[in-house]
């Protein structure tokens, strides 16, 4: 009897921590709100059409890392020389030196060999073949042996020749504006704004998989964007971001550690150990997104991709400054909320069904635990749609907030337990 | 142990958050039905509008059309008129603006500029700046601009100096460029913009005496906005913003001395710097010396291609690149040497300015 009681306690007290964790998430969507609509107040100005010809603009340097010449890396290279910008260059880190690759590359961009010194203050294993364009497009093409991730990057580094080195996620998409409207916060404080990261949930996609990957982003964009943004430097970039950073804050950091995710979060712990008010920017805008997602196979995907990515990070957290606490709290949220929660709700589901069918967890305990899980969960999911459209100022489509809105029932009652599974995975997995 | 009581406490706070939930989707919901339909509206009127508003600005007279959008939607009428702001000038936009007082759009503006609401304030004022370079405007604005011009919303202040470039006498002008000085670096870019009609006037006076300030800062935001307008411009006295203590002045001062006529013994200092211990100002004194294809610091940089910096090396290279002949010898000479960096640098440089030849 006294441990069937003490069963039912322990589940009692698991899912109250639960409604506790609904409780901090509904408090962190709401803080999201709060900075997305100060951000929309700051400034009704559009400044684009005098940035793009102002000398004064620092030029940026582009830096793609390209694995393989398939037409979609093309065409994603062809997007950010077609930037709109005064002066910007885009640099292509090609990590396989296979000749039908480069060859692809070449006749693709018109590549000639060039001498341009590719040596610079950051540590990187050496270039073996320089490319310019010979078409009126300010590109350099680096050619290396298959190394480190953040080899890779680094060598982007040291060959570019710009103040702000530009990052965006190959996945997404992103607007010809882009980069007028990243700098904007930079030109704005250049001595203390070290980085911008800017992105907006993607356009609405068609079917039940399109809803859930919408009511993901919205939930992403206001927590982990928007809310994150509004405490001390705790903003890290999400999928689909494009991020600007300055080249004297990477070689300062000593480059990168691995991807841009893993940057940006050694060097909020940089600017947070710092004792100044250094601070990394988020601009809210439609310049880059992951692209709408047409079936389950690719919100899995994403799903995976992000978790994995968060987690690598979570991993070489103790080579940053300031370590797991680079975020400040945000790191260790995301570690409960993206693995913890999801572990111990999946685990719980059985024993508390289990018990029940036993006679050892009453019927009060199991609904409980339906509450503070999927019911917590459906509220969670509510909130984000509703404060993202209280956000929009113009409001948006009502048949796509209906279609959202009432989508947080199923999204809640079944496709969150698939969700836990995939985020408990991809965790576990390297 | 939970009671039901308990988890009746529970479910009734979910449930009364759900009902607070769903009250503020139902909100959510009419009003994005409400500015779907608004939209659904001006993306019919604002061709016709913006038609009519061609016709109007081509010599037709017919006020009835325009009075009849007015009476449909003051707002887009306000909208479309605005979207001429960079397109028209002169007589044309002083007609636009004529239209804003015929129709008391400017009266709409003006109440809009006391609203508590910052981004409906912005924009009245962004309106204002517009209509008040038509001079009636202005004296139906009244004192509205004049007062911006100390508000403390940076961006109420930027449309009411924007309202000031367009109508202000030059001493105005002037204050504004010493008011521009102060400002963030993205706010005087907007207004190096703005200002850059007023180049030469304000050379002779308010630039000079900003260049003369004792605050460096102010020194380096004039130099900044001077360099930004790219245009040949009298300063007298750049040398000794060349040799300042302040090494960010020096660095732009270098820059404006592409855009300044210079004495000879000036270039030569430029080429002293070249070989400086501050590889930034060196790299920016070979670039000045490239533009300004002075033969004299030949020596200067070929050694500068020596000093195994890269950049500098590179920089060097093409300046010597832009002068033929000598230049060009010399960077054949440094190929073929022993340094591998000068080498490198020198045959990239010759082989982009023989294929620019070659084009």
């Amino acid at each position: 009897m006294g441990d069937v009681l003490n069963l039912t306690t322990a589940i009692d007290i698991v899912a109250l921590i639960f409604l506790a964790c609904g409780g901090a998430a509904i408090w962190i969507l709401w803080k999201g709100c709060r900075v997305l609509r100060q951000i929309a107040r700051a400034s009704v100005r559009d400044d684009t059409a005098i940035l793009l010809k102002s000398p004064r603009v620092p030029p940026v340097s582009v830096i793609v890392v390209a694995r393989d010449s398939s037409t979609r890396t093309l065409a994603f290279v062809r997007g950010l020389l077609d930037l709109a910008f005064g002066h910007h260059e885009v640099i292509v880190v090609l990590g396989d030196p296979n000749r039908a690759n480069l060859d692809v590359w070449t006749h693709e961009f018109s590549l000639t060999p060039s001498h341009r010194s590719t040596q610079g203050e950051l540590r990187a294993s050496p270039v073996e073949e320089a490319y310019e364009s010979t078409l009126p497009l300010s590109m350099l093409v680096l050619v290396k042996n298959p190394g480190s991730e953040a080899d890779a990057w680094n060598t982007g580094v040291n060959a570019a020749s710009c103040p702000i080195i530009a990052m965006f996620d190959p996945e997404s998409e992103f607007s010809q504006e882009s980069l007028l409207r990243l700098i904007g916060p930079m030109l704005d404080d250049p001595d203390l704004v070290f980085a911008v990261c800017g992105m907006a949930p993607p356009p609405p996609a068609e079917g039940i998989s399109g809803s859930y990957a919408d009511i993901e982003a919205a939930r992403m964009w206001l927590g982990r964007c928007a809310a994150f943004a509004g405490g001390q430097n705790m903003l890290a970039p999400v999928p689909g971001s494009a991020i600007l950073v300055r080249r004297d804050a990477i070689v300062a950091a000593g480059g990168f550690l691995a991807g841009p995710l893993e940057l940006f979060v050694n060097l909020q712990g940089r600017a947070r150990n710092s004792g100044k008010p250094y601070r990394a920017e988020f601009v809210p805008e439609p310049i880059s997104h992951l692209p709408a997602t047409r079936s389950f196979g690719e919100l899995r995907e994403r799903v995976i991709r992000d978790q994995r990515a968060m987690f690598g990070t979570l991993r070489r957290a103790k080579d940053f400054t300031g370590g797991r606490f680079a975020l400040g709290w945000g790191l260790p949220a995301i570690s409960l909320y993206r693995f913890w929660r999801p572990l111990v709700e999946t685990l719980l589901y059985p024993v508390t069904i289990i018990g029940m069918i036993f006679g050892w967890v009453r019927l009060e305990t199991g609904l409980l635990v339906l509450l503070t899980t999927a019911g917590v969960g459906i509220l969670v999911s509510m909130t984000s749609i509703v404060l993202r459209e209280l956000i929009d100022y113009r409001g948006s489509d009502p048949s796509r907030l209906s279609r959202l809105f009432w989508a947080t029932f199923p999204e809640n009652l079944g496709y969150r337990q698939l969700r836990n599974l995939w985020l408990i995975a991809a965790a576990l997995g390297r | 142990m939970i009671t039901h009581l308990e988890l009746t406490g529970v479910a009734a706070l979910l449930g009364g958050y759900f009902v607070w939930n769903l009250g503020m989707y139902l909100v959510a919901l009419l009003r994005a039905m409400k500015w779907r339909e608004r939209a659904r509206l001006s993306a019919q009127l604002q061709p016709r509008i913006r038609q009519e508003l061609v016709s109007f600005l081509a010599g037709s007279e017919n006020h009835e059309a325009i009075r009849e959008f007015i009476r449909k939607s003051r707002l887009d009428v306000a909208d479309a008129l605005l979207s001429f702001q960079a397109t028209v000038a002169g007589s044309a936009r002083d007609r636009l603006c004529a239209l804003t007082i015929e129709h008391e759009l400017i009266h709409d503006w003006c109440t809009e500029t006391r609203s508590k609401d910052p981004i409906i304030r912005r924009t009245a004022f962004a309106r204002l700046a517009f209509a008040c370079s038509y001079e009636p405007c202005r004296r139906v604005a009244g004192e509205l601009l004049r007062q911006a011009l100390n508000d403390p919303d940076t961006e109420v202040r930027f449309y009411a100096w924007r309202a000031l470039v367009q109508s202000g006498t030059i001493e105005e002008i002037e204050k504004l460029f010493e008011a521009s000085l102060s400002q963030s670096l993205l706010i005087r870019i907007l207004l190096t913009e703005e200002l850059r009609r007023f180049a030469i006037s304000l050379c002779e006076r308010a630039a000079i005496w900003a260049l003369q300030s004792p605050e460096s800062k102010r020194v380096l935001a004039a130099l900044e906005i001077l360099v930004a307008w790219e245009r040949a411009v009298p300063i007298p006295d750049l040398g000794q913003l060349l040799s300042h203590g302040d090494r960010r002045i020096r660095i732009q001062a270098l820059r404006l001395a592409r855009l300044v006529p210079l004495e000879r013994h000036d270039l030569r200092g430029i080429g002293r710097m070249v070989v400086s211990d501050d590889p930034e100002a060196s790299v920016e004194a070979a670039r000045t010396l490239g533009a300004v294809r002075f033969e004299g610091a030949l020596p200067e940089l070929a050694h500068a291609m020596r000093s195994g910096n890269a950049l500098l090396a590179r920089t060097a290279a093409e300046a010597m690149a832009e002068i033929p002949g000598k230049g060009w010898a010399t960077l054949e000479e440094l190929s073929a040497g022993g340094d591998l960096m000068a080498a490198s640098a020198a045959a990239e440089a010759l082989h982009r300015v023989r294929r620019k030849a070659e084009v």
